[in-house]
């Protein structure tokens, strides 16, 4: 139960290269697949989730530092080990945290093989870059680091809260080809987003100025743009329920509101070699409604305080508050309501699969496309999701082996940025049309999730359902 | 019919990986002791001093020349709560040929004093000027009567001398402070 405790712990606060659900793609009897590829083939002729939990999704991790990197029992103490972790990692070192729920899933074969489904399901997705200058200013300060730049651009992140209603349709339109595509409808909760910061801080030795040293701030522009984040301040005020009914109300299309759209599509060069692509969320939020945007920026130089003695009788001037004013002047805080768009992390999947082991036993299940069924899958899926400084890549060779018409499990290996051993299994069981999948990834790391740098789990139960 | 062998063997292999995984060889006691300690450097006040700044005007005897500026930082919660040194700098050139006597007293709201700090700046001359480079080192119980001053008042007084050829007094100054949280 401890270790348990402890894998929520570690799922709350790491994360993995969120998103990439490289065991549930491709997986073609589960109707989760159509969350990553609109156009993959589907093989059953209904689904229905079991509201809140046909998919749990949590994932966590972070790019350069585990827990066991700061916790571990070497005999150094643990300030040694943050100062270790503070001088290995880089300003691309990055942490994110991604939680899906599905509240509700259906889907339903309509004519000409078409298959259309929909539903809601909430999301949380945070992101943020690993600010290495401000961490070493923060925790370090400028003491030793005179002449060194301390660079504000290196802060960047995004975090967003939000629930997401989509139809979609997959469209079989040849023996080769099916292609399909979801339109979805984002309500926001809540956004907070800081991308394109600007400045530098730095503190020079100044021989030749009146004083000692001379402090920058050289090129300050920092804006954290937020919605939704005032009203939840506010809630202090407010009882339980109240917030939990102004929560509700944002996301059940009472917040901000966007659109986006998936892609894709699964074309057979022949019977055993199959080829998928989709782009997932192509979309925007536009917020509006309880923006508070925040913004810090000019230019300052100052080398102290410089005290003039005026003579007897003449009061002296009030130092303090002028050097205030001074910054106050030149560095300009602000605070705006201006509407903004956010764009939602888009990612893109391809696969290449190829069969083997050919299934020629009747069975309950759907083949659209008339291809011949295999027992065994070998597959490549390369996964990326835009972040703002650039895509966050994932690669991944799965192995996926039919053990009977119910059940159907998979091993992937997985290299990203984090790690070269993400080994990840997965499976799914039906009994008569009740299905039950459950998918880990890092499985080597579980023997000792500290050491872990990513972790996701996924689950889900549902209704599947044959017309046979 | 579902195989159940097959789902008790595969089925609950990641189960089973899960419920046996585990956080080893760490010890989150420690989170306790993380302490963040950074060490700032930033500088003070500066000034330059000539002779119409001390008072009184000719004579030969003893003349001073005084002000007051206010801390307002030291007592932001950053310094009452974080700070556990402070090293103060002075660095003095006294082109003056009278010795200069530097008082910085920092004070209370109401004007108690709480920290002194005093030195001695050698008299000189424009070529060969008298240099003093002081540092105040202020931790334990002394740093604790700093930390209640929001006011630093700075008493120069020349000692007696001619100074027929003038002079300057330039003072300049900084802070090393170390923070822990």
């Amino acid at each position: 139960m401890r270790c348990f405790l402890y894998l929520f712990f570690f799922l709350l606060l790491k994360t993995a290269y969120s998103q990439n659900k490289q065991l549930l793609y491709n997986f073609d009897e589960l109707p989760q697949n159509l969350m990553s590829n609109p156009g993959a083939e589907v093989k059953f002729d209904l689904h229905a989730g079991l509201p809140l939990f046909s998919q749990i999704h949590v994932s966590a991790g972070s790019s350069g530092v585990s827990l066991y990197d700061i916790f571990k029992k070497d005999g150094n103490t643990v300030n040694q080990h943050i100062a270790e972790a503070l001088a290995d990692m880089s300003s691309k070192d990055f942490f994110s945290v991604n939680e899906q729920l599905e509240i509700l899933s259906i889907g339903w074969r309509g004519k000409n093989d078409n298959y259309f489904s929909g539903g809601i399901y909430q999301e949380m997705d945070a992101f943020s870059y690993f600010p290495k200058d401000l961490a070493v200013l923060a925790y370090e300060g400028n003491k030793d680091h005179i002449s060194e730049t301390f660079n504000f651009s290196e802060a960047a992140f995004t975090a967003e809260l939000l629930n997401v209603f989509h139809f979609g349709m997959t469209k079989y339109f040849s023996e080769d080809l099916n292609y399909g595509f979801r339109v979805k409808l984002y309500s926001s909760v809540f956004n907070a987003r800081s991308t394109n910061n600007r400045g530098a801080f730095r503190t020079i030795p100044s021989p030749d100025a009146p004083n000692i040293y001379r402090h920058f701030l050289s090129g300050i522009d920092i804006l954290i743009r937020t919605s939704g984040w005032a009203p939840l301040v506010d809630s202090e005020k407010s009882t339980g329920r109240q917030t939990l009914s102004k929560l509700a109300g944002k996301a059940f299309l009472g917040g901000n509101l966007g659109l986006g759209l998936d892609l894709g599509f699964t074309y057979y060069r022949n019977d055993r070699l199959k080829f998928t692509g989709s782009i997932i969320d192509i979309g925007f939020i536009n917020n509006k409604k309880d923006v508070e945007n925040y913004r810090y920026h000019g230019n300052y130089q100052t080398d102290g305080i410089e005290i003039l003695f005026p003579g007897p009788g003449e009061d002296s001037p009030n130092y303090w508050d002028r050097w205030e004013e001074d910054l106050d002047e030149h560095l300009e805080d602000e605070t705006l309501y201006n509407s903004y768009n956010s764009w939602r992390p888009v990612k893109f999947n391809a696969s290449v699969d190829i069969g083997f082991s050919e299934n020629t036993e009747p069975c309950n299940c759907h083949e659209p496309t008339g291809r011949r069924r295999y027992d065994h899958h070998l597959g490549f899926h390369w996964f990326a999701v835009k972040r703002p400084r650039g895509f966050v890549n994932a690669a991944t060779i799965s192995f996926d082996k039919r053990f009977s018409n119910n059940f159907r499990a998979r091993i992937a290996y997985t290299a990203d940025a984090y790690s070269f051993s993400n080994l990840g299994l997965m499976f799914s069981t039906s009994f008569h049309n009740f299905n039950f999948y459950l998918a880990a990834d890092n499985l080597l790391d579980y023997a000792n999730l500290a050491k872990a740098h990513n972790a996701s789990v996924q689950l889900g139960f549902q209704l599947i359902m044959n017309r046979q | 019919m579902p195989n159940l062998k097959l789902f008790g063997r595969y089925a609950l292999l990641p189960v089973f990986i899960i419920m046996n995984s585990c956080v080893k060889d760490i010890d989150l006691e420690q989170a306790n002791e993380i302490v963040i300690p950074p060490k700032a450097a930033l500088d003070l006040v500066y000034f330059t001093l000539e002779l119409q700044h001390f008072t009184p005007h000719n004579t030969t005897g003893p003349k001073m020349a005084e002000d007051v500026v206010r801390l307002e930082f030291i007592d932001d919660d950053y310094i009452q709560d974080g700070l556990v040194r402070a090293d103060l700098n002075f660095r003095c050139t006294n082109t003056f040929t009278s010795p200069i006597l530097c008082d910085i007293i920092f004070l209370s709201e109401n004007n108690s004093e709480r920290y002194r700090i005093n030195f001695l700046i050698p008299g000189g001359n424009p070529e060969v000027p008298g240099v003093v480079d002081y540092t105040e080192i202020i931790q334990g119980a002394d740093l604790e009567a700093f930390k209640q001053s929001i006011k630093m008042r700075l008493e120069l007084e020349m000692l007696s001398g001619v100074n027929a050829e003038g002079g300057k007094l330039q003072l300049k100054s900084k802070a090393f402070l170390n923070l822990e949280y």
